[in-house]
């Protein structure tokens, strides 16, 4: 995949890059739909013109009670997924990590807010770590990977191990999310 | 991972994802390529909408020419939705058979539309939300109006835009095709 390192505007859609090499917020412009509205998620054409292409693979979905974090997860390589994350409703912190050792911005961290409200989106390429923190109760996010999931591969690190500053110390997380190996001590399959 | 629900529409389904439920919530897969691939259902979705209606709130009929390489699939993702269907399709055993189904959110069912096959909704309660990926963005889209079909709608003034309520009735549809 090919990623293009410039900001790129047009009338539907607003690409800014976020510090970290290959990973981009994406707004889109939300339209007035008879009495409702519309946004645009994914739409391949308009995506590949910033460089960002691939193949929806799987399309996951989901909700979270306020104060839940999920986190930090990848998938290793060689099955690793890139993948664009949109809030539908609800408000959350969302934070990647660069996991990547070849990358200019290893071990970089991104963190930003994603709401039900705007259209901003949050491209993640292969070799990044991600996870989010609901604000709000029913927080919806949903994935669309460029690959399927493989259990074997299904990786993660600990929330609190990669320099994140999370909006909340003692969030409701899963026992698997808590037992979860800390970055500093986790061997890199990027 | 899915329950492939057949419906009285061929080539039809209803969508069943397991959904994990815990203390966090919940999470659920919509759509896995591998699976729709083996199942010869169309699996390439280049499009994904979001789409925002208030209670009452009528969108259709709409369908897309029968090539046999497009689809929709329509997830409710908040609130809850009356999904309408009309087979369209000349060859079809199931040709003009009207289907309906409500599905409404957390259940993540999803409806898989075939083309030829058109399709409308009524978000029946407020703050519905429904997500649809649909094969490629399509400019030229055919529709037949709400009314024209043989489904007692539970209102009787839903809004609907102005282009649908300009739509051909089905059978000026089918005097045409």
């Amino acid at each position: 995949m090919q990623y293009s390192p410039f900001f790129v505007s047009n009338p539907h859609m607003s690409v800014r890059e976020t510090g970290i090499a290959g990973c981009f917020l994406v707004e889109r412009t939300a339209l007035r739909n008879g009495s409702g509205t519309v946004h645009d998620l994914y739409d391949s054409s308009t995506l590949r013109q910033v460089g960002i292409d691939f193949t929806i693979h799987e399309v996951l979905l989901s909700t979270s009670a306020k104060g839940v974090l999920r986190g930090l997860h990848f998938q290793a390589a060689p099955h690793s997924t890139a993948k664009l994350v949109a809030c539908l409703s609800g408000e959350v912190f969302d934070a990647v990590v660069d996991l990547r050792p070849k990358s200019q911005t290893y071990l970089k961290t991104f963190t930003t807010r994603l709401s039900g409200k705007s259209n901003t989106m949050i491209f993640i390429p292969e070799g990044l770590a991600h996870g989010f923190y609901a604000y709000e109760d029913n927080s919806t996010i949903l994935y669309m990977t460029s690959g399927v999931f493989s259990a074997k591969h299904d990786a993660g690190i600990h929330w609190n191990s990669a320099g994140i500053e999370w909006p909340d110390p003692n969030p409701i997380i899963s026992e698997r999310d808590q037992n979860l190996v800390r970055l500093e001590a986790f061997e890199n399959p990027f | 991972m899915f329950e492939f629900l057949p419906t009285t529409i061929e080539g039809c389904y209803q969508i069943r994802p397991r959904v994990l439920a815990d203390h966090r919530g919940t999470f659920s897969k919509l759509f896995h390529f591998n699976t729709f691939s083996e199942k010869g259902l169309v699996h390439q979705f280049s499009d994904v909408d979001y789409l925002s209606s208030p209670r009452n709130t009528l969108r259709g009929l709409h369908f897309h020419p029968d090539d046999g390489e497009y689809a929709l699939l329509l997830t409710c993702a908040s609130g809850s939705v009356l999904h309408v269907a009309v087979d369209l399709r000349k060859n079809s055993k199931t040709y003009g058979t009207v289907y309906s189904v409500t599905l409404e959110s957390p259940t993540a069912d999803t409806l898989y539309i075939p083309a030829g096959v058109a399709h409308g909704f009524l978000s029946v309660a407020d703050d519905t939300t429904l997500l649809t990926l649909a094969s490629h963005r399509t400019s030229v889209r055919s529709g037949i109006h709400w009314q024209s079909i043989d489904f007692d709608w539970p209102v009787a003034n839903p809004v609907v835009s102005e282009e649908d309520q300009r739509l051909m009735t089905l059978s000026e549809y089918q005097r045409q095709s």
